[in-house]
This record gives C-alpha cells, structure tokens and sequence, in this order.
C-alpha cells in the first residue's frame, strides 16, 4: 500500500503541529471553515496517496507550469505526499521507453483507481496524426487510459474546452475530453483557465483526496468553489465600474487612476473563474490589477469571441445620471426576476443531483 | 555502413546502434530522438523530431493584429512572456510603429524577470533531474552540505549550520 500524507510529512521531518497547521491552511483555502480541519487531517492521516496519471496532448504545458508555482498548498508537497505523481511527462526523471513503460504499470497495479489527469487535449483529424507519443497517437493513449481510471481532471481551457488549438479553423481538429467521440464513462472535472490558477488546482486534489469525491460541481462541470463568480463580482475595479469611470486608452488620466477596464475589452463580466479573490502569484496580483483587461480565458471558446480588445456589448450597469432612488428600484425589480428564475434553476439542479454518477 | 541523404539534402550516416529516445520528457510540447552510435559510442547521426502540430500560424490568420501576442504565447507555458514580446514587436515593425524608450524598458524589466524565473524553473524542475538522483539527494547529510557551503561562501544568508 502507499504511503500515507501523514506518514510522508512525519519522515521529512515535519511536526505535527505545522501538519495541523497545514490542514487548517488548506481547509480555508477550500472555503471549509474550521469545523472541516479534522476531516481534513483524518484524511491525511489514513489514506495512501492517490495514484495519478498526468498526461499531455496537445498544448502549451502552462497548466503544469501554473500548478508547480501553488503556494497554499505547495506544489512539493501534493506531488511528494498528497498524489503519488506517477506518469508527468514534464517532470519525470524518466524518458522514453521508461517512461512508457511506468504509464503501463500505474495502468496495471491501480486499475480503476487512479485519477486521469489531462492536460492539453487530442487531435482527431488524420486520426490523431498531429499529437504523436511513444510513435502512437496520443488519442489511443488517452483512450486507454480512460478505459482503466477512476474519473478524470481535466486541466485548463484545453482539455475542458479546445483552447487555441481548437479556435477557428481548429486544423487538427483538436477535441476537448469529455467530446472525443467513444471515450469511457467517466466523471470528469473541468478546471479551466490558461492556466488554471496554481492553487485552485492544489486545492481540487486536496478536496478529492480528502473526501474521496469529486467537489460540488456547475451544470458545466467546473467546481462550483472556484468558478461559480464571475471576476467581475468580486473585482477590486468594480466601484468605478459603477460609478462609470471608465479607462478610454491606454495612456489617459483614467489609465493612471486604476479605473475600470471595460471599455478597453475587459472580459471581467463575462468570465467565471476566481482570479479576482485568489489572484496569482501567491495572491500577489493578477491581470486587472497589473492594468490589462481580463481576456476570459477559463471561458468555452475564448478565442472566437471577437478582439480582446472589444468590449462586450451586453453588459447592463447602472448609468452615471441615475441617482440612488432609481437604483433601487430598477435593482428591486431584478431580484424579483432573478427570484423566479433561481427557483426554476434549483428545481433542475436538484434532478440533476439525483441523477449525478458517485465516483 | 550506410549512406542516406534526406529529401532536405542532409546526409545520415545510417549504420551502428541506433538509439531512440520518445518521448524526451522535461521540455515543452512533445519530442522523439533517434541517434546511430558507432562501436566507440560516438553519435553518427542524429534527428529530432517534434511529433506536435497545432497549427497556429493558419489560426493567427485573419485575426485583429492587437491579439496576436496572446496566441504566439500559448506556442509555451515555459517561455511564454518571450513568445508574446516578440510577437508585440513583430506587428509593430510590420505596422512602422515607433515605440518610446519607456516602454522599451519596461519591455526589457519584462523579459529580464522571465529570464530570471525561467532560470529557477529550467533548472530546479526540468534540467536538474539530468544531474541529480533525487532518490539518493533524500539520504543526503545536511550538515555536511551547510559545511561546505560555508567553505565555499561563508557569508552566505544560508549557510548556516544544518
């Protein structure tokens, strides 16, 4: 059997204190409240590590380049303690054949019980011709791995939905994972973005390797903890959206102030994803903060949206001439609608619910 | 031994061990080596091969010239930024854009401070694995590695005693 976090953490040296204190740190990096950090450690104490496959196709290796940058928690420690990291083409000591050959064996000894994790995604067109591994395409070494896993995570805006490769005229055909035609009935979890943000997705295994399932997910197959705000609810620029200050070009006053980058294309209101709250870089920033609209890369399809710098068009906010009174009212009347439509959306969540598979 | 010569004009020598490596791991994208050795090991032909196509050079057609650098990016998540500098640079000398010098120093900050990350990253995580056995770097003794950092730089911040 494998090891377990705990046991892992204890041999490097680590007390059990600062584990405790790892796992309050984590649970609040969930959004789990405290009542959540014995599960947590309980968990770490007692299960062996899951097995993981990290395979890539088509794409730019950002997702893995994003993941190795988690500050809470650290990368170090989910790919030493947490996972047992079997098969990751970008940092495996192994090459070739070696290589090949572990991706069989973690195939073998775990047959349906390892996570599938895909970063990139296959070509379909000349039957798979464009993403060659090993002399195979990657398509087949995909489909079997699929057929032998327990559920899949699929990293980035590739494997959850095509990325650039996929943007119009898609020469490869590149396809995201849940739509290859013919893969296994698994569940999958999409954790877009280009990348994902480094600790939403340390944060993704710790949940899966703490309670054995996948998070709460959106009818899109996201983690609902992560993606279900758009970067324009929680935005540090929001007020002077709607106060209507607004940056008109990239040298004005407006620029120099921090105002809102909307109309220079700002995809902030239309983007699902938590870079406004958990921001980059170890919480440090992210591209609204550094002055650049949001190009809404964890959004299906991104790149046929129009120009970056387009500003979307149907966005309603509040004009600048209307006053408090009026606010209220037009906000009132939408709450009402927003109301009756949320019931309907419950009723169907709630169905889909029953019919969700358990992992 | 036998003599092949490519449609591109190259010349192989074909014979020997031959050698293949795929796929390269620790790099960006995906990659196969073929080698041929001779009896004293020595390397008589060699081909790489990048075994990924994504085609972004017919998806940046017809696109608005402002977003270029974001798909030149994504060509890799390593050295993304430099793909993106060059890619500004490109449609501004097709354009005749003069930029100012300060936004050919905050340019260069840019690129410096890629370089200086993508450092740490190429080294710690993809190179250093050619180098080090990290099974056998566990067993390692740190006091007798902080005793000879303080050999080699006794004022270092961290060569205090392990």
């Amino acid at each position: 059997m494998t090891e377990t976090f705990y046991h892992v953490m204890r041999r490097q040296g680590i007390t059990r204190r600062s584990f405790l204190k790892f796992c309050s740190l984590t649970a609040s990096a969930l959004g789990l409240g405290p009542a959540m950090v014995p599960r947590i450690a309980e968990a770490m104490e007692t299960k062996p590590r899951i097995p993981v496959l990290w395979l890539h196709g088509l794409e730019c290796t950002c997702c893995s380049e994003s993941f190795i940058r988690s500050a809470h928690p650290l990368a170090k420690d989910v790919v030493l303690s947490m996972i047992s990291l079997d098969y990751d083409d970008t940092i495996m000591a192994a090459a070739g054949h070696q290589a090949e050959a572990i991706v069989e064996e973690t195939i073998e000894r775990y047959d349906g019980n390892f996570i599938l994790a895909v970063e990139g995604n296959p070509p379909l067109n000349q039957e798979g011709m464009s993403c060659i591994i090993a002399g195979r395409p990657f398509l087949d070494q995909l489909h079997h791995a699929a057929n032998h896993c327990k559920a899949i995570i699929s990293w980035g805006s590739c494997a959850s939905w095509g990325c650039v490769q996929a943007a119009r005229p898609n020469p490869t055909r590149a396809t995201p994972v849940h739509k290859v035609p013919g893969i296994a009935d698994k569940p999958i979890i999409k954790v877009p973005g280009c990348p994902p943000i480094a600790e939403v997705m340390t944060a993704v295994i710790t949940y899966i390797l703490t309670f054995e399932k996948f998070p709460e997910l959106d009818r899109q197959g996201r983690p609902k903890m992560f993606y279900s705000q758009r970067i324009h609810d929680k935005c540090y620029r929001r007020p002077h959206f709607d106060a209507g200050q607004f940056v008109e070009s990239w040298d004005d006053e407006s620029a120099r102030k921090g105002y809102c980058l909307y109309k220079m294309g700002c995809k902030g209101p239309t983007t699902y994803n938590a870079c406004s709250t958990v921001r980059w870089n170890g919480g440090l920033s992210f591209p609204i903060q550094a002055g650049h609209p949001c190009i809404g890369c964890s959004e299906d399809g991104f790149w046929d949206k129009g120009s970056f710098y387009q500003h979307v068009t149907d966005t309603h906010q509040f004009g600048v001439e209307a006053n408090a009174d009026k606010v209220g009212v037009a906000a009132a009347g939408i709450v009402g609608a927003a109301a009756a439509a949320h019931a309907a959306v419950t009723a169907i969540k709630t169905a889909q619910k029953r019919g969700d598979r358990e992992q | 031994m036998s003599m092949k010569t490519t449609p591109n004009g190259y010349k192989l020598d074909d014979s020997g061990r031959r050698v293949v490596v795929d796929p390269v791991t620790r790099i960006e994208g995906h990659m196969r080596c073929e080698v041929n050795v001779d009896d004293d090991n020595i390397i008589r032909n060699a081909v790489s091969t990048g075994t990924m196509w994504r085609g972004l050079e017919v998806i940046l057609k017809g696109r608005d010239p402002r977003d270029a650098w974001a798909f030149t990016q994504r060509i890799c998540g390593v050295c993304t930024g430099t793909h993106a500098l060059t890619s500004v640079r490109a449609v501004e000398d097709a354009l005749g854009i003069q930029i100012p010098e300060n936004a050919n120093s905050i340019r260069n900050i840019m690129q410096l401070t890629l370089q200086v990350h993508d450092h740490l990253v190429h080294f710690y995580h993809l190179h250093a694995l050619d180098w080090v056995n990290p099974v056998n770097a566990l067993k390692a003794d740190p006091r007798a590695t902080s005793e000879l950092q303080q050999k080699v730089s006794p004022r270092h911040a961290k060569s205090s005693p392990g």
